[in-house]
């Protein structure tokens, strides 16, 4: 699908980029079972997504809104030609909304062979993490639930909240008709 | 899981199609030409095809059918078997048996038909028709022997004893024996076998197993897997046993596929031993390893995919000599074949769509340059510069467009394949019913988008199935109505405007509407109350109701309901129509229309808020402006009455949860939306005018969304959402069917209530708006002003008033003398009128008491003028000869003259609103007249006159002609314009439509009482125009009403200026029948009264 768009190559550069901020910023580079994750800030928590499942990363752009949909769905976005969900995240997770600064980005991700943009309040960085240092969901994480959970990533001093993209957009769809 | 034959099944189930195709052609061709070598040979070579694709993924059992059919065919090519009803019969089921299996694959499942009782049919066949040609015994046991070998089914235990022993160095071998049938003790036979090969090898399994060999009636074919050093030849003579006639041998290797080490069997070794092989055809030994590879299960199938991967050249998906590799026979042909198919290229669809998707983007990222022209222009910059700028922009627009154009014509079909499929259809049904049927095909050649082809198959199948079984005669009606006993069902394909239209048709007996009401009543479709208000296009879509059927037995064929119902929806999905032409006796008609495409529709872009919305052009009905105060609320829903019709009202604010923004005060624009025969007002802030748009689907990325049926990308690159009128429309009548029985009584008197309220909402000084109004009326285009009928002024009211008086004394004459020009009667306004006029029409100022003098005097009038003309009437007919020829009679045309006078009376204020000028009118004369007299009666014969004419359609049917003097018409025009056509004597077509809008509303008024008084629905329809000679005015209308009665009741009114000019004449021809339905109801009210 991404890879019709010409966007393949946008995305590698993308990830080159993405991973040369952060080569400088990690030690530990060689260990097989390590998994790359696209960082971003909600609130004043660090969230992370599968590096392999972002498509691209874009500025705030203008997105038309989708009635009769859940409040979580900010509406939708032209991406070249393809008519793309975005998911407020921190509505989806319960937090109030923020406001459109300069850093709010949207990630699209690639799931269930979908596209679907999350609109964040910033992208972070990079992040290289043995699966040593990933915790199964627990109950610390106040306010997400932990459907939307994947694992907590330790890094040094930081939690990351890792993702389960899968259930983002597509687990409540039946409450909601 | 759904079942796949992994990743040769799509070429696998394209080529099938192709076959099946070829094969059912010529099948048919076949049956008319028996003797055709050709024709033999092409199914031959189908069905050949079709054994070795479907062994190439693995369907064997379907394989093996194939080969079976092929081994028929083959005596057929010999000449040593006739082709026979019988043959052909059971070749066609062969056909049906291959097509149900190949459809089970392509819908993802795991084909569970058994072919087995139609191989042993062609067995039996073959048998049959060898034993009567003679001689041929051979081959009819030749297809027995090979029918016998058993598969091959390793358990996990024996797969690993294989692997071990081989893994040692040994090698296995698959023996598969064949003992002559004739033999006696057949299973000592095989215990000798079975003694000679465990010398020189280890057993491991034996097919069937060595308990049943042991069996008297085993079967005459066994298969021994062994383990052994020894080589073939070894094994070939252990075996050599007497009444043996033929072995195969096979090695069984070992090869690594996916980390699993499989199993792979070699060729076969074939010995012949007993000496009738000498009979045996050469290809034999062709034949035969390719039949038992198809008969091995699983693990077999995959040595068949690589031992054919070799002369596999398909991966490119480019056309190459599909399978047609009929070894070394026919090369020339097959060179030639080759030679054509190289000239097209096959693309999958998903491809095509990406292009026109990448295209479409390329055509909106280029009006990006628009923008930026303009911005350029406003710099200084070099002229030159910019115009070439501007040239180079152009060019890549337009090859942009014609890219876009190109490769929409990829998508396109022709409709031909399609339709060829029915020739076989209508020949099982014709079979079926005992009815000669022919098919007849008209404009294959017609392109279809790809989508619409891949669907339209089942409707058209249904609409065949259903003009076979019920439309056509048996033959002996078709006989005695005088009809070419073999019957036509005709298939049409042609392009009208950009719509492609495909037409069923039959000549049989056409629609039964008696039956139908009689059914949608029975079943409770529909109620007498709503029959009643069903015009016959209503009545012929009640079929399409699932359920619905007029067959009183369920036959398979039809009679359940179901057909009907999935042409509709199917044709609605493709955002199609269809309509039904039918003729009693003579046949009937369907017309299914779909747009020329399906990626790009027309839309009406509405706006509410910042919000864009487009709704699918073929959903709207109509877009009209209405004011605050044409909306009733009942129970909290919003209706209007529009030409007296009750529409419901839909927010669209409220539907996409959003605050308007609409100035209240503005006129409102409703976008009226119909899908199936419901239709709702749909209320937006903004109409933005016609756009063609490109649906994506929301489904693509997200999931369907309640309300939208998808969305598009405009010029600007922002997204427009499309609306899904029939979800919205559900929701609507969702919403009303929680109210209740009472409730919605309510909602069918708002039009009632409305009316009898007029003279009161007249009262009101609404007359502010008037100059608004003609402002929408001729900005909105085909808008329908409401406010011209509800909103009514005094003024031409007041000016009726007086005229009853003077009228009476000289209608009467005039209608008994029965002249060709009735002396027309013109009110005098009266200074007391005046008065009130004059404080009408300034109408801010106006006070309370000039209201009420108004309505009282409205009231006094109204009672007047009933009285008068009642007593005029009484007192002497207008004509005689009605009763003789119409069985009108007198008393019941004064009915209709009350009611036309309060229609005319309406008519007036509307006009005088429209031309915000004072309207006199004459008193309604109500006459009937010869046909041919009617333009004398009406006119100087020799001038020209313009001609607005108005169906009236519903219970009562009729028309509506608005006849003005040529100079006249132009010059309401120009009123209405300030243009000068009156100079130029041509009517544009905005001062036509300008007319027929008069018409519109003028004549709607005169409807609405009828309706009203008559208690019936009747509805205005499209006007249109004629501008020529009196005479040729009425024969438009009598053309129209294909009127065969010599004489025609006529409402005749005449509307005058201020200053005693003729503006022109209303009249009201209603049909003789519908006349006399008005006036049965009229009395019917009167004496609920």
């Amino acid at each position: 699908m991404m890879e019709i768009n010409g966007t393949g190559k946008e995305r590698n550069s993308l990830k080159q980029e993405l991973i040369r901020n952060a080569v400088n910023d990690e030690d530990i580079l060689t260990d097989v079972n390590i998994i790359q994750l696209v960082s971003f800030m909600l609130e004043d928590g660090e969230y992370g997504v599968d590096i392999l499942a972002v498509h691209e990363i874009l500025r705030y752009p203008e997105i038309t809104r989708l009635p009769n949909t859940p409040d979580y769905i900010k509406g939708v976005i032209n991406l070249r030609g393809n008519v793309i969900p975005v998911v407020d995240v921190r509505i989806q997770f319960g937090m109030p909304s923020g406001e459109i600064t300069d850093l709010t980005r949207i990630i699209v991700i690639e799931t269930n062979e979908k596209l679907v943009g999350l609109l964040v309040d910033s992208v972070y960085q990079v992040v290289r993490l043995p699966n040593s240092h990933i915790d199964p969901p627990s109950e610390m994480i106040e306010g997400i639930s932990q459907e939307y959970i994947n694992g907590i990533g330790r890094l040094k001093d930081r939690l990351i909240v890792i993702l389960n993209l899968s259930n983002i957009l597509f687990l409540h769809q039946d409450d909601d008709q | 899981m759904t079942f796949t034959l992994g990743e040769y099944q799509d070429i696998f189930l394209e080529e099938a199609d192709e076959q099946l195709q070829e094969l059912n052609q010529n099948l048919l061709e076949l049956e008319k030409d028996r003797s055709n070598l050709d024709i033999i040979n092409n199914i031959f070579r189908a069905a050949h095809s079709l054994k070795s694709s479907a062994a190439f993924v693995g369907l064997n059992d379907l394989s093996d059918l194939a080969h079976k059919m092929e081994n028929l065919l083959q005596g057929i090519r010999d000449r040593t078997l006739d082709v026979s009803d019988e043959i052909i019969e059971i070749i066609f089921k062969c056909f049906d048996e291959i097509s149900s299996v190949i459809e089970t694959v392509a819908s993802g499942e795991k084909p569970t038909q058994d072919l087995n009782w139609l191989i042993q049919d062609i067995q039996a066949i073959s048998d049959k028709s060898s034993a009567a040609s003679g001689g041929k015994e051979r081959r009819g046991k030749t297809a027995a022997v090979e029918h016998g070998v058993p598969k091959t089914v390793l358990e996990p235990q024996d797969r690993k004893r294989i692997r071990d022993a081989l893994d040692a160095g040994q090698s296995c071998t698959e023996v598969i024996l064949f003992i002559d049938e004739s033999a006696q003790m057949k299973w000592i036979k095989a215990q000798l076998i079975l003694s000679n090969i465990a010398r020189i090898g280890t057993i491991v399994k034996t097919i069937p197993s060595a308990d049943m060999l042991s069996d008297d009636d085993m079967n005459n074919v066994f298969k021994i897997i062994l383990l052994t050093d020894n080589t073939v030849d070894d094994i070939r003579k252990a075996c050599d046993v007497d009444q043996v006639y033929r072995i195969d041998v096979r090695t069984i290797g070992m090869t690594k596929k996916e980390d699993k080490l499989v199993l792979t069997f070699g060729e076969p070794e074939v010995f012949i031993v007993e000496e009738r092989r000498t009979a045996a055809p050469p290809e034999l030994p062709q034949e035969l390893p390719a039949a038992e590879e198809a008969a091995e299960p699983k693990e077999e199938a995959i040595e068949a995919v690589f031992e054919s991967e070799e002369d596999d050249e398909e991966e490119e998906k480019v056309e190459v000599d599909k399978f047609i590799s009929h070894r070394g026979t026919d090369r020339t042909e097959q060179d030639k074949k080759k030679l054509a198919a190289l000239k097209s290229v096959k693309v999958s669809i998903d491809k095509l769509d990406l292009l026109l998707n990448n295209v479409g983007e390329l055509v909106i990222a280029n009006s990006g340059f628009y923008k930026l022209y303009d911005e350029m222009r406003k710099i200084n910059i070099d002229k030159t510069v910019i115009n070439e700028f501007k040239n180079r922009m152009e060019q890549m627009s337009r090859i942009a467009k014609d890219l876009q154009t190109g490769i929409m014509k990829t998508r396109m079909v022709q409709i031909g394949q399609v339709f060829s499929r029915f020739n076989r259809l209508v020949r099982d049904l014709s079979k079926e019913f005992g009815k000669r049927v022919e098919l007849v095909v008209r404009g294959e050649e017609t392109e279809l988008d790809k989508k619409v082809i891949d669907s339209i198959g089942e409707p058209l199948m249904h609409l065949i199935r259903n003009a076979i079984d019920h439309g056509i005669e048996p033959p002996p009606d078709r006989k005695r109505l005088g009809k070419s006993d073999i019957a036509k069902v005709t298939l049409n394909a042609y392009q009208g405007g950009n719509q492609i239209i495909v037409e069923v048709s039959d000549d049989g007996r056409g629609l039964n509407t008696e039956m139908i009401k009689r059914k949608a009543l029975e079943r409770g479709y529909i109620t007498t109350d709503m029959m009643s208000s069903m015009d016959t296009a209503d009545l012929y879509n009640i079929i399409f109701t699932p359920g619905f059927s007029t067959a009183d037995k369920i036959t398979d064929i039809s009679g359940r309901g179901v057909g009907m119902n999935v042409v509709k929806e199917t044709v609605s999905e493709l955002n199609g129509s269809v309509n039904i032409e039918t003729e009693a006796g003579m046949g009937t008609r369907f017309v299914l229309s779909f747009p020329l495409t399906l990626a790009i529709i027309p839309a009406i872009m509405t706006k509410v808020s910042k919000e864009m919305y487009a709704v699918p052009l073929s959903d709207v009905i109509e877009t009209i402006k209405i004011s605050q105060n044409d909306i009733t609320t009942i129970e909290g829903h919003e209706v209007i009455n529009l030409r007296g019709e009750i529409l419901s009202l839909l927010r669209l604010t409220n539907f996409v949860g959003i605050q308007s923004d609409h100035d209240i005060y503005k006129k409102i624009p409703v976008v009226v939306v119909g899908f199936g025969n419901r239709k709702i007002g749909l209320i937006v802030d903004y109409l933005e005018g016609k756009q063609e748009i490109v649906i994506k689907s929301l489904e693509q990325n997200y999931r369907t969304v309640e309300g939208l049926a998808g969305a598009s990308i405009l010029g600007d690159g922002s997204i427009c959402l499309i609306l899904d009128v029939s979800s919205m429309i559900n929701k609507v009548i969702m919403d009303q069917d929680k109210l209740t029985r009472f409730d919605r009584a309510k909602i069918a008197e708002v039009g009632e209530s409305k009316y009898e309220k007029v003279d009161e909402a007249g009262a009101k000084p609404k007359e502010t708006k008037v100059p608004d109004k003609k402002e929408d009326l001729l900005k909105v285009g085909d808008a329908i002003d409401l406010e011209a009928r509800s909103g009514r002024t005094e003024s031409a009211g007041t000016a009726v008033k007086e005229k009853p008086l003077q009228a009476r004394t000289e209608v009467r004459p005039a209608a008994k003398a029965d002249a060709p020009a009735t002396p027309r009667v013109q009110a005098e306004p009266a200074p007391a009128v005046s008065a009130t006029k004059a404080a009408v029409s300034e109408a801010r100022r106006s006070d309370v008491e000039i209201k009420k003098q108004v309505r009282e005097a409205l009231d006094d009038f109204r009672s007047e003028l009933r009285d008068t003309v009642k007593s005029t009437i009484y007192s002497g007919g207008p004509s005689d000869h009605m009763i003789s020829s119409l069985e009108i009679k007198k008393e019941d045309l004064s009915e209709f003259q009350v009611v036309a006078n309060i229609g005319a009376t309406n008519a007036a204020e509307s006009l005088s609103k429209i031309l915000d000028k004072r309207i006199d009118l004459s008193i309604p004369d109500v006459t009937v007249q010869p046909v041919e007299q009617i333009p004398k009666y009406l006119g100087a014969i020799e001038s020209v006159y313009m001609g607005v004419m108005m169906p009236v359609v519903g219970d009562i049917r009729g028309t509506l002609l608005l006849i003005l003097n040529e100079d006249i018409g132009f010059e309401l025009v120009d009123t209405l314009f300030g243009t000068k056509t009156r100079e130029m004597r041509d009517l544009t077509e905005d001062g036509e439509s300008a007319l027929k809008e008069i018409t519109n509303i003028v004549g709607s008024s005169v409807i609405n009482v009828i309706a009203e008084k008559a208690n019936t629905v009747i509805k205005p329809g499209l006007p249109t125009i004629v501008h020529d000679y009196m005479q040729s005015i009425i024969d438009s209308i009598l053309v129209m009403h294909n009127m065969v009665n010599d004489y025609a009741v006529v409402m005749d009114t005449t509307f005058y200026f201020e200053g005693d000019q003729i503006i022109g004449h209303l009249l009201y021809l209603p049909e003789a029948e519908s006349l006399k339905i008005i006036i049965d109801k009229l009395r019917v009210n009167a004496g609920a009264d």
